[in-house]
């Protein structure tokens, strides 16, 4: 394999955990919180793009449309439901966190039903030799890579630059403060949800295309997008972009080097090394840095 | 009579895994997700043991206490620092790597096929084929682990172990070594942990890596914070509603395979459904304002 293929495959690598470490980014900044919950979203998202194409016959642009429309109500019914009250009730991140396990049990387990344990993926491979490749990708792994890029993109203006991402900023910065200056907290987190939902489904149809999704794979997805955040420094969103390369980087070298079986070990030992080289402190919400959300 | 007993012994293993994360996460406060890892560890090494050491139990379920509490130990000098949501995470880390060295690391465990043909061997000269008499054994187990998890919260031991529950830094502030406490807590938890695993390899004979992944160390912890995680019989009613609960589904007519993801869904949400209504209460007692 060349570099250029290589670099190819590390770009194609970080589409998802790129997408994941945005939502995970602003859940934790914006709704102050680890959500592993997220990961039953991918899984949800894959699964109804895997339905809508292969029960339903829709196309695959509307298909993922509606599993990106899915999965966002779903974030915002479980933001609602469940994490707002927990917020009303000043729970500490621990239990925040325990919960968004509990809800990823729930999501997961619920599709595995439905799903009756078969990953969720739809055909459009190259059977029929009929599709020319671009380099080493397919061209709708290239159109990944460009959409990822543009949701970077997109999410960095839409933080830096529109009212609801100054908001944004403002509740990552301080709570309290934002509250005070007349910042419906409760509705800015439900909207910090809806585009977390929004990501995951989108994560999840990209997935579904390429490779399929188990049922139980969510897990492993979004601990990889809170890999790249927190190589990203969990500050701001060209950061996790930054940080995604490096998972995706880190997972194939891996594949290269010792064996495919080894990549998701790889991902959990930098997560490990990098939680105990901050002592835990990596979470802690030092929102008064030079990071865009204090600006 | 025979399903009574293998009922009976599913619980008292079960009930030991409960009551071993007890002291952890009842009296400390720490939510550790990571005790199927030390179940697994314990298995996996009485699995072996039993093929090295032939059929005394007792080699086995010693080397299965040892090398869980011992791998605890390890783990702990980078996570007993740690406090909130990144020790949750860090656990969860750790879980999700042993779970992982338990599916690659072949030559040992035998990937995902899994070890079958674990004999339930002897107990000093007792044999355990019977499941009657293995169920005296994993009774006496659970005696042990019960007895020591109260000795643990009647010690100074444990009123440490509240003290950091309530207040880690005025705990420190009084000299006392809190990471030391903690790391000693989460070694013996996973030492009963472990003890639990052999158990378990010996009476099931077969075991895979599935049987250890993270939702099982989420719904151990179910176990401990459903039941009431302010006392140790709160974390043997978690494990009974654990046991009977796919019991319970099939009884109702679900498929077999199905039981497994109820049981699962079932768990979340009740844990879901606790952790909702008393965020603050579950291994905190009432403030005054409260009660």
């Amino acid at each position: 394999m060349g570099f250029i293929d290589a670099i190819c495959f590390v770009l194609l690598g970080s589409v998802v955990p790129g997408l994941l470490g945005i939502a995970f980014l602003l859940q934790h900044r914006v709704g102050g919180f680890i959500n592993i919950g997220l990961g039953g979203l991918v899984v949800l998202g894959a699964f109804v793009l895997s339905k809508s194409v292969g029960v339903f016959g829709l196309n695959v642009a509307t298909a993922t449309v509606l599993c990106i429309m899915a999965c966002s109500l779903v974030a915002l019914a479980i933001e609602v439901t469940v994490f707002r009250s927990l917020a009303r009730a000043r729970a500490d991140g621990a239990r925040l966190l325990l919960v968004s396990l509990a809800v990823y049990l729930v999501i997961a387990n619920l599709v595995d039903l439905a799903a009756g344990g078969v990953t969720a993926s739809i055909m459009l491979d190259d059977s029929t030799g009929t599709i020319s490749r671009f380099g080493p990708l397919m061209p709708w792994q290239w159109l990944e890579v460009a959409v990822a890029l543009m949701v970077v993109a997109v999410a960095s203006v839409f933080v830096r630059r529109t009212a609801t991402g100054c908001m944004f900023r403002a509740l990552a910065d301080n709570v309290s403060l934002a509250e005070l200056s007349g910042i419906d907290s409760m509705r800015v987190s439900a909207v910090s949800s809806v585009v977390g939902g929004a990501l995951c489904g989108l994560g999840g149809a990209m997935l579904a295309i390429d490779t399929g999704v188990a049922p139980s794979a969510g897990l492993n997805l979004v601990i990889a997008g809170a890999v790249a955040a927190i190589l990203g420094g969990l500050r701001d969103i060209s950061g996790v972009f930054l940080g995604a390369l490096a998972v995706s980087g880190l997972q194939q070298a891996t594949v290269w080097l010792v064996g495919p079986q080894w990549m998701t070990l790889a991902t959990y030992a930098v997560l490990l090394a990098a939680l105990s080289w901050r002592r835990g402190a990596v979470f802690s919400r030092n929102r008064a840095d030079s990071s865009i959300w204090a600006k | 009579m025979d399903y009574l007993a293998y009922l009976l012994n599913i619980f008292m293993i079960f009930a030991i895994l409960s009551v071993s994360l007890y002291p952890l996460a009842g009296l400390a406060g720490q939510l550790s997700v990571s005790h199927a890892a030390f179940f697994g560890i314990g298995a996996y090494v009485a699995a072996l043991a039993s093929q090295i050491s032939g059929n005394a139990l007792e080699v086995g379920l010693f080397l299965s206490f040892l090398s869980a509490a011992g791998s605890a130990f390890a783990a702990g000098r980078l996570i007993a620092p740690m406090r909130d949501d990144s020790y949750v995470l860090a656990t969860f880390s750790l879980q999700m790597l042993v779970s992982e060295l338990f599916l690659n690391l072949t030559f040992a465990t035998n990937g995902a096929r899994g070890i079958a043909g674990i004999q339930r061997g002897e107990f000093l000269g007792m044999d355990l084929a019977d499941s009657w008499t293995f169920l005296l054994l994993a009774i006496a187990a659970l005696v042990v682990v019960f007895a020591s998890s109260l000795a643990i919260a009647h010690s100074p031991l444990g009123r440490l172990l509240l003290a950091i529950r309530e207040d880690e830094m005025l705990a420190q502030s009084l000299g006392k070594d809190t990471n030391r406490a903690k790391r000693a807590t989460y070694s013996l938890s996973a030492g009963f942990a472990g003890l639990a695993g052999g158990l378990y390899a010996h009476y099931f004979g077969f075991i895979d890596p599935s049987s250890f992944a993270a939702p099982m160390s989420i719904l151990i912890l179910s176990m401990v914070l459903i039941g009431g995680s302010g006392s140790v019989l709160g974390a043997l009613a978690g494990a009974a509603v654990f046991v009977t609960l796919p019991e319970l589904l099939r009884f109702l007519g679900f498929p077999a395979p199905a039981v497994g993801n109820m049981q699962q869904i079932v768990f979340a949400a009740l844990l879901l459904a606790i952790l909702v209504w008393r965020p603050r209460g579950i291994t905190e007692r009432k403030d005054a304002s409260e009660r």
